[in-house]
């Protein structure tokens, strides 16, 4: 089960903020940099201007798409933790140990750990390769995702084109558009730029992905101070606003994509304008858009568990395990990015190796307390009776092999951990290393498909060189 | 002068009406704008970028004195033009074609005009060709590009080369900027500076310009 114990807002606060954000659409306005968007919207009651590329979105037709647009599927569709890799443009070379751009290969190297990390329900590329064409990496990363994932996926789209691609990717693994409908293999995360703007590519975007009803993320990235007011309250507001604003548009298309509501907010760090990884306000703006989320019924995804150390130290553990066991709390479905170091200055795979770990932890805390006859032992604690041990009995056998385990955790006496010392990032390091070593990619689709894939993306390449 | 003083200490307390107010009066008393702006007017806002380097101040304090420092300025400009006043660099800034992202670039305008740069906001989604028109128009001594996405990097490549095609390279340092870019991109692409974050603009235009 999914606990949702902790609640940072009253009904009256969210209905406050929802209010809020749906003022902002009647009253600021969202600009859609598209005229068959504008147009759409028009057609379902809005106000538009179309030389200002702006639309006043009333809350009827708000209220409207939260009622008959569908949540994203529940848990038994989707993996108790939806655990995913952050994917970023630079990756700590885990032989190194220094920064320097990702390519294909970490690509390939990353989803061969996650195939093998038991704990990270969800897989991604972790880098953008550098060593290709850049007007189509996202088409490297899905076709790579497609042929070797042994997990479910997500990836990122960048272009209109890309995206058609990949579209057409998904189409020949389900083996046609019936059967991609039904399967939400591909997800898109519908990003906004803050404040109030969706570009022409993303509206475009969201409209293939939502002709083939394929999940859509409504993820808007406001950051606190800078791209939304510095007050929480105000981005919470404004973050959900542009979930909403793309809702609505998805909504109109009559799409019947599944969707969920949250997304990657920031905070600014004001000394420069980058992005802070792991302040307190983190955790409360996504408590906040995770509440809203669930009061409107939908599932919600947040970053969650990000660290600004560049080194698994204290405040690398402090960082991450704050903010995710907050989250996890209060109930979010999602709980990403995993693999970041630095404030998001790389894509590590040892560190990936230290969250699988923490996400046993994470994976033993949802399973919460189990009450029935046999765990309330009630028999067991009248036989053992007064002053008695339950260390060597059935019963104790029998569950103990449900206790979490360390594998990477020390759990040593102080004697042993000195004698046989060995610091955690090396312990990790050498998990990737044995990972590695063990396991090559395996073709996850037929060959026909993949060389489909194959021909789909060399299509591209030869298109972009004419 | 303590109304030198006077102005110099409403840059460093953010107080944009207070600015006004004095630069209005030093005029009015018949002092050289010459003088209100490097003894008043500079002289604060210079302190500003020191405590800012020092970590003592945060952007958005910058950004306040900044516009006092507009403001002031805006009022002295029309004298300065009468005299023979050379502007600091004047610096042309846009988002790459294809990238609506401008929280950056706008944070970096700020700062400049702040400093007493002459910026030109070219806006979002800026082509090549129109990055080569405005500064054929404006003659600026810096281009800087901000680009956020993957996709728009490229732009900045195929910018640097519409400069050089229209021989205009070698009087425009280039500088790139923006979460996707990197100092190994922007060597790549044979810019002249890379800016990891918005707050290091105007160090960076200082020091490639020298003024």
């Amino acid at each position: 089960m999914i606990f949702n114990r902790l609640d940072i807002l009253t009904p009256e606060e969210l209905e406050r903020i929802v209010d809020t954000s749906c003022s902002m659409l009647e009253q600021a306005g969202f600009r859609f940099e598209w005229d068959f968007a504008l147009n759409l919207m028009r057609e379902h009651g809005c106000k538009v201007d179309m030389d200002a590329q702006m639309v006043w979105i009333p809350r009827r037709l708000v209220m409207e798409a939260l009622e008959k647009m569908h949540p994203l599927a529940a848990p038994q569709e989707y993996p108790k933790l939806f655990w995913a890799p952050w994917i970023g443009m630079k990756f700590i070379d885990h032989k190194t140990q220094q920064p320097r751009s990702g390519t294909l290969q970490d690509c390939k190297n990353i989803i061969n750990v996650v195939n093998h990390l038991e704990n990270v329900s969800v897989s991604s590329t972790g880098v953008v390769p550098q060593d290709v064409d850049n007007r189509l990496p996202d088409l490297y990363m899905a076709e790579l995702l497609f042929k070797y994932s042994e997990k479910i996926f997500t990836t990122w789209t960048f272009t209109v084109d890309t995206c058609r691609d990949i579209v057409e990717m998904a189409l020949a693994v389900t083996g046609g558009e019936k059967e991609l409908k039904e399967s939400a293999i591909i997800n898109y995360l519908a990003e906004p730029v803050s404040p109030l703007k969706l570009s022409r590519h993303s509206l475009e975007i969201i409209k293939l992905y939502g002709e083939m009803n394929q999940a859509i993320n409504m993820g808007s990235m406001v950051q606190v101070g800078t791209t939304g007011p510095a007050t929480l309250a105000g981005s919470v507001a404004l973050q959900l606003a542009e979930d909403l604003a793309s809702l609505a548009y998805l909504y109109c298309l009559g799409s019947q994509s599944p969707v969920s509501l949250g997304g990657p907010m920031q905070v600014a760090d004001l000394k420069n304008g980058n992005c802070l990884y792991a302040p307190p306000e983190l955790p409360l703006i996504h408590l906040g858009i995770v509440a809203c989320a669930h009061h409107l019924g939908y599932l919600s995804g947040c970053t969650s568990g990000l660290t600004e150390t560049n080194y698994p130290d204290f405040q690398n553990g402090w960082d991450r395990g704050m903010s995710m066991i907050l989250l996890w709390a209060a109930g979010s479905e999602a709980l990403g990015m995993r693999g970041q170091i630095g404030a998001g200055q790389g894509f590590s795979l040892d560190e990936l190796a230290l969250e699988n770990e923490m996400g046993g932890m994470m994976m033993k805390l949802s399973q919460g307390i189990s009450v029935n006859d046999d765990t309330l032992a009630l028999d067991i604690i009248e036989s053992v009776g007064i002053g008695g041990s339950y260390s060597k009995l059935d019963h104790t056998n029998k569950h103990f092999g449900e206790y979490w385990k360390p594998e990477l955790f020390s759990h040593e006496a102080f004697e042993e951990y000195w004698a046989n010392y060995k610091h955690l990032a090396l312990r990790a390091h050498e998990k990737v290393e044995r990972i590695l070593e063990s396991y090559s990619l395996e073709l996850q689709i037929p060959q026909d498909v993949a060389d489909e894939i194959d021909r789909i993306r060399d299509r591209r390449i030869e298109r972009l060189k004419g | 002068m303590e109304l030198f003083e006077k102005i110099k200490d409403s840059i460093i307390e953010m107080d944009e009406d207070k600015a006004g107010e004095l630069v209005r009066k030093a005029l009015a008393d018949g002092i050289p704008p010459m003088d209100i702006l490097g003894k008043g007017l500079v002289a604060g806002i210079e302190i500003v970028g020191e405590r800012f380097k020092a970590d003592e101040l945060f952007l958005p304090e910058v950004m306040a004195s900044a516009k006092a420092f507009k403001k002031g300025f805006e009022l002295i400009s029309p004298r300065l033009k009468e005299t023979n006043y050379t502007p600091r660099a004047r610096v042309l800034i846009g988002s790459v074609e294809g990238d609506i992202h401008d929280i950056g670039k706008n944070i970096v305008i700020s700062l400049l005009q702040g400093n007493g740069y002459e910026v030109y906001d070219a806006g979002v989604d800026v082509s090549p060709s129109k990055f080569v028109e405005l500064a054929q128009q404006l003659k600026p001594n810096i281009l800087g590009m901000s680009a956020l996405l993957t996709t728009t990097m490229a732009k900045m490549q195929d910018t640097v080369k519409s400069l050089e095609e229209a021989g205009l390279r070698g009087s425009i340092k280039v500088i790139v900027g923006g979460s996707c870019v990197s100092a190994e991109f922007a060597a790549q692409i044979s810019a002249d500076a890379y800016g990891e974050n918005a707050g290091d603009a105007v160090g960076i235009v200082k020091n490639l310009t020298s003024i």
